[in-house]
Order: structure tokens, then sequence, then C-alpha cells
């Protein structure tokens, strides 16, 4: 059976990062949207580790906001840094999407 | 001098109070897991805080807490060990020193009451003296129960999820644990006639003292120093 997680990661942070440089957002948020556009089995446990992982790269940022559902939110923002990596990501992303579509629909001889 | 992972501890024991019985059990397990990782105590803390947000906010969305972890904790804390900010070597030695100074300072103060009842019940409250016999028993029972109590809890962090789960882990750690202790227990009245060297009990608790008040203050200085770098 094939391991989605060593894919779901890599391209998971690219699409945080891009959900995150659209607008300030918190993590339920951002699993939603990320649902919406797909990424069913996305929750916040999946992309936790990994806003800790970008905040510590310094991609994102984030501060706490007093929040209408519960206590303070954890609100996270991109940096220059994080603008920088999306861009490179989405033109590595185009580069290799393109490269294995050309494969998969290869035919037979 | 205030420090700010206790801060940060007291504010999330408050907010866990909101947690229902089941999502409590899950993140204690989580902390607790992430308590046997390198991760550094100040960011444990900061993973609380988050996770406790989360859960409050799955509650009121009358959503399951399991479900928005995802299915596999320890996988979960894998992760996140993976990707925080580790324990430096000063954090390790001035942790260590911390344990050191409050178990070891405990059992002196329960070794000092005991002599003293001890005197008080043979010869009269007339006999007291400020010099405490140190016997082989004392050196001996104390480095093992130093030794089992880190024991204890690297075996508890490390197995958090497995000990919720399995009444077999519970039977093995509490067998293991009586056994231990009642050998400690053996070894020390064995070896409680063999008395090593005397020393003044006053000098001995000043010396404790000031221990513990240096290691304290630099263990909140440095607590403030992790606050401040966080990410």
């Amino acid at each position: 059976m094939f391991d989605k997680s060593q894919l779901m990661r890599g391209t998971l942070e690219g699409c945080i990062l891009k959900v995150i440089s659209t607008e300030v957002t918190y993590g339920y948020e951002i699993v939603e949207k990320l649902k919406s556009y797909g990424f069913q089995d996305v929750s916040e446990g999946t992309i936790y580790p990994l806003l800790v992982r970008l905040e510590k790269k310094t991609l994102i940022s984030s501060e706490f906001r007093p929040s209408p559902l519960g206590p303070n939110r954890k609100y996270y923002f991109v940096t220059e840094e994080g603008l920088s990596m999306l861009h490179s990501f989405v033109e590595y992303w185009s580069n290799i999407s393109k490269a294995v579509d050309r494969i998969l629909n290869l035919e037979g001889k | 001098m205030a420090n700010a992972t206790k801060i940060l501890c007291k504010e999330n024991n408050e907010q866990e109070k909101q947690l229902t019985k089941e999502n409590n059990k899950i993140l204690t397990d989580i902390i607790v897991y992430l308590y046997s990782s390198n991760l550094c105590e100040y960011d444990i803390q900061v993973i609380r805080k988050e996770l406790l947000g989360m859960a409050i906010e799955s509650q009121l969305r009358g959503k399951d807490f399991a479900t928005v972890v995802g299915g596999d904790y320890k996988d979960f804390c894998n992760e996140l060990i993976k990707n925080g900010r580790k324990k430096t070597g000063y954090e390790k030695v001035l942790e260590f020193l911390y344990v050191l100074a409050f178990g070891i300072g405990a059992l002196f103060l329960y070794e000092i009451v005991l002599h003293m009842i001890g005197i008080i019940v043979k010869k009269g409250v007339n006999d007291l003296s400020l010099q405490l016999p140190i016997t082989l028993g004392f050196v001996v029972s104390t480095i093992g129960a130093v030794i089992i109590a880190y024991g204890v809890v690297r075996f508890i962090s490390k197995n958090s999820f497995e000990l919720t789960l399995g009444k077999k882990y519970k039977i093995i750690f509490i067998c293991a644990f009586s056994v231990v202790s009642t050998a400690l227990i053996l070894l020390r009245v064995h070896f409680n006639s063999v008395i090593l060297f005397s020393v003044n009990f006053l000098y001995l608790a000043a010396f404790w003292a000031i221990t513990l008040i240096i290691v304290k203050f630099l263990s909140d200085q440095y607590s403030n120093h992790l606050a401040k770098t966080h990410k």
C-alpha cells in the first residue's frame, strides 16, 4: 500500500504557507480550508506539528488573540522568509507536478 | 524572581479544569509522554497551552478531541518532539541539581526527624544533640531512592499511553516498585548500625538551604531566558 504520509508532509507545509499567506488565520480555520480544497484526512493534529516546525524555521510567526469561542487563539501570519519559501515551493511544485503527470500518463508499448 | 515555566504551568492548570474527563486524560497522556523527551520544559508548557485551547474549542463545537488530534497520539507526540526546541546541557544539569537538592534534602529532613524521635523515645528530651549520625543504611537507601524516583518518573512518562490502556503494564509496574522498595527498606535496616560519620545537622540544613536558593535562582533565570527566546 502506498505510504501517503511522506508525500503529504512536504506538500502540506507548502499548502499551509499558502493558506496563511492569504490571511492571518488559526489552526482550526486552516484545517477547514485545507479540507474544502480536498485534503479530507487532515486534522488539527496533523497540522499542529507542521505549524510548530514552520514557526521554528521562522517561516511563520504567531500571536495569541481573544477568541469568541473558548480561550485565546493562536493566530499565524507569514514572514518574509515564509513568502520566499512559498515562492520556491510554487515553482518547484509546478515543475514536479508536470513531470509526474507526464510519467503517469505514459502508455505501455 | 518569577519563573516563566511555573507561571505558564499554573495558568494551564486553571484552564485544564474546563476539560471533560476524557479530554483531560488524552491531554495528560500527551504531556506526560512529552516530558520523557528531550524537549525543553518551557516549550512543553507552551504546547500544553495550545493543545488546551484546541481541546476546549473542540468541546465547545461539540467535537471529539481524540478526532481532532488524530488516532495515533504517540506519532503526534513524536512529530512534536522532532520539531521542538531541545534541552541544552545546562538545562539538564540544572534539572538534575534541582531534583537532587529537593530529593536528598527531603530525605535528610526525614532522617533528622526520625533520629530525634528515636532519641526522645529511648533516652528522653535531655539527651537531644545536634549531631546526626550518617549510617551506611541511610546512604545506600538515599542513593537507591533517588535512582528509583528517577526511574519511576521515566517509566511512567515513557509509557503514559500504555499505562492508560493496559492493565498488564500497571501490574508489572506495581510489582517491580514493591520489590525494589522492599529491598531498599531491608538494606536500610541491615546497614543502619554502620555509622560512617556524624555531622551537625544545623550545618547540613544551612548547606541545603543555600544550595536550594542557588539552584532555584539559576533555574528561574534560565526559564525566563527560554520564555524570551521562544519563537
